[in-house]
């Protein structure tokens, strides 16, 4: 399969929806060919990023936006929550910070386009056949 | 059903030669009359990889069971009984076969071919195996696949009692016969305190994974357990945590 454009998706910002957000990624992880193992640190990345940026902002609709860049899956979760602030001193100890910096090969948070985001790169480790 | 489910003959007649049934040359009648019904259904068979006349044989196979143990005190028509006992045999037929029918599946059955799956191709490949490859194996939907992988992940809690690798010994073993013993700092702790309720293989393997950055793999070696063990425990335990992180 040749790489996809952009797939995004916007969801309500509850943990119902954060569901709906790792199966979007999940999706487009496998059809890019990666094996389950990295679906799956995939899916529990994303589940990771959106509880960061649930707890840590009150926030209506949580965005989620994956493209490929340099041989990489890039995944980005934001959120509408007060990105003033963003992220704050706690973010860096917090749990699910640790979880998906395991998780993906580089990671960084901004506030590009006025959202609080935590934005991330997998190193697709397309199975070779 | 079409005309070609019914006889020609008046009901009398029909039911005459049931009456006569022992006799061979009743239930042969009876047989050729009966025909095109188990024509008809192998017909409905056709195109699933079995040989027409096959199934034909099958169907009239399935026919003169009908007609030996029909019982017209029942009230069913024959040509409904005779229907389900051809059905019955030519679904048999394709079971020893080996031919899988196309049945819908439950997820919970679909979960369990796709778990019995991975493991074989992960064992046969030495890797994860990709969503494609399951699918292929398993002859299902990828898009089945990945729900019943999102069903297994989070569901599946394995007991610390299944044999692992050679079946002689226990994960509980493994994690046992460890020389190193899992001091897992205070600080990383304080991170999550739910990390103290976890098992403690499964905090060892979070600890392992997130705090010393250990691959999935590496943590398999020291630990002596499959790598997709050791990325189910990882996805249950993440959860566990979050669940009571609420």
């Amino acid at each position: 399969m040749t790489d996809p454009p952009a797939v995004s998706a916007e969801v309500p910002a509850t943990p119902e929806f954060v569901q709906v957000l790792r199966n979007v990624a999940a999706g487009v992880a496998s059809r890019l060919d990666m094996a389950i193992d990295q679906i799956e640190e995939v899916r529990l990345a994303v589940t990771e990023a959106a509880s960061l940026l649930l707890d840590e902002a009150e926030a209506t609709t949580l965005r989620l936006t994956i493209w490929r860049e340099s041989g990489g899956l890039d995944v980005r979760i934001s959120s509408d929550g007060a990105p003033h602030g963003w992220p704050s001193d706690d973010v860096l100890t917090t749990w699910p910070w640790m979880v998906v910096k395991g998780l993906s090969d580089d990671v960084r948070l901004d506030t590009e386009g006025g959202r609080a985001a935590v934005v991330f790169q997998k190193r697709s480790e397309r199975v070779a056949r | 059903m079409t005309d070609e489910t019914r006889t020609s003959r008046p009901e009398e007649e029909i039911a005459a030669l049931f009456a006569r049934r022992p006799d061979p040359d009743a239930r042969e009648e009876l047989a050729r009359e009966f025909l095109p019904l188990a024509e008809y259904f192998a017909r409905r068979f056709a195109g699933r990889g079995e040989p027409v006349e096959d199934l034909t044989q099958t169907a009239s196979l399935g026919l003169l069971n009908a007609i030996d143990r029909f019982d017209a005190a029942r009230g069913v028509p024959f040509s409904t009984y005779a229907a389900a006992t051809i059905v019955g045999e030519l679904k048999r037929h394709f079971r020893d076969r080996g031919w899988a029918l196309r049945v819908p599946r439950n997820v919970q059955e679909t979960a369990i071919l796709v778990n019995r799956t991975v493991s074989s191709l992960w064992q046969e490949k030495g890797r994860a195996p990709t969503v494609q490859e399951i699918a292929q194996t398993a002859v299902i939907g990828e898009d089945d696949v990945l729900l019943a992988l999102d069903a297994l992940q989070a569901y599946t809690t394995d007991s610390l009692d299944a044999p692992i690798g050679d079946a002689s010994s226990t994960a509980a073993e493994s994690i046992g016969s460890e020389d190193r013993s899992f001091e897992v700092s205070e600080e990383w702790l304080s991170v999550a305190p739910a990390l103290r309720d976890l098992p403690e293989r499964e905090r060892a393997i979070l600890y392992l994974r997130f705090f010393e950055g250990l691959t999935q793999t590496e943590i398999a070696q020291q630990l002596g357990i499959s790598q997709m063990h050791v990325s189910r425990l990882v996805s249950q335990s993440l959860e566990k945590l979050r669940k009571k992180a609420r």
